[in-house]
């Protein structure tokens, strides 16, 4: 991207990024619901990644952005994974 | 008929690299659009939905801004193949490479995400349903 490109996205990246976090606690407190929590977190910052990949294309944008799809993957299924045992033992 | 020699100059080598790296960034700038347009929706309805402390109340929301992300992504991966015109060297391929196996992977997961979320919804609106008098 062009560097007005970037100095537009980079901080739109960051806001994202901010709202991730602010609306995961939120979701938490609101709902007391981990998965809910952690899918609003890792969905929005799933979308800042992706905002700041198409701004910085460096090695480590890449593997940051590789590790965060990696994290996103292992942390829903974790989550899934642990709620479904515990309706199994529930039930 | 068109002259060899004018449309070679026209079609030159310099003037294909600036029209492809001008699409390249339209198509870009267009798929960051939609992530971000998604991201600011999706941020609003979650505020909306917050008050009512129902966890099934965000799947919904969810479900909408992967679509919108799943659509960028498309965008940013039809960028990448159009890069991959006028990357010159072997760092530059191996980076666009790296970046569409993400873009690539990423896609297919929430593809499958959206399917699943969309079956649980329809089995939780199949769940309240009133059976039907006899």
């Amino acid at each position: 991207m062009t560097s007005t490109a970037s100095t537009v996205a980079a901080p739109l990246a960051q806001a994202v990024g901010m709202a991730a976090v602010v609306l995961g606690v939120a979701v938490f407190l609101a709902t007391r619901h981990v998965r809910s929590a952690l899918g609003v977190l890792l969905d929005l910052l799933l979308a800042a990644g992706l905002l700041r990949l198409g701004t910085d294309q460096s090695w480590s944008a890449i593997a940051s952005a590789a590790a965060l799809v990696v994290v996103r993957k292992l942390a829903m299924s974790g989550v899934t994974t642990a709620s479904r045992s515990r309706e199994g033992a529930t039930t | 008929m068109v002259n060899p020699p004018l449309l070679a100059d026209f079609l030159s080598e310099e003037r294909l690299r600036s029209v492809v790296d001008l699409l390249v960034r339209l198509v870009e700038a267009a798929g960051a659009l939609v992530i971000f347009v998604g991201a600011l929706i999706a941020i609003v309805q979650f505020l909306r939905a917050l008050p009512k402390g129902d966890a099934h109340a965000f799947v919904p929301v969810r479900l909408s801004l992967g679509r919108y992300l799943a659509l960028g992504l498309e965008f940013q991966l039809a960028s990448d193949v159009l890069h991959t015109a006028i990357a010159p060297t072997f760092e530059e391929l191996g980076k666009l490479a790296a970046v569409a196996a993400i873009r690539t992977a990423l896609n297919f997961f929430l593809a499958r995400e959206i399917r699943e979320e969309q079956k649980v919804i329809a089995e939780r609106d199949q769940l309240d349903e009133p059976a039907p008098a006899p």
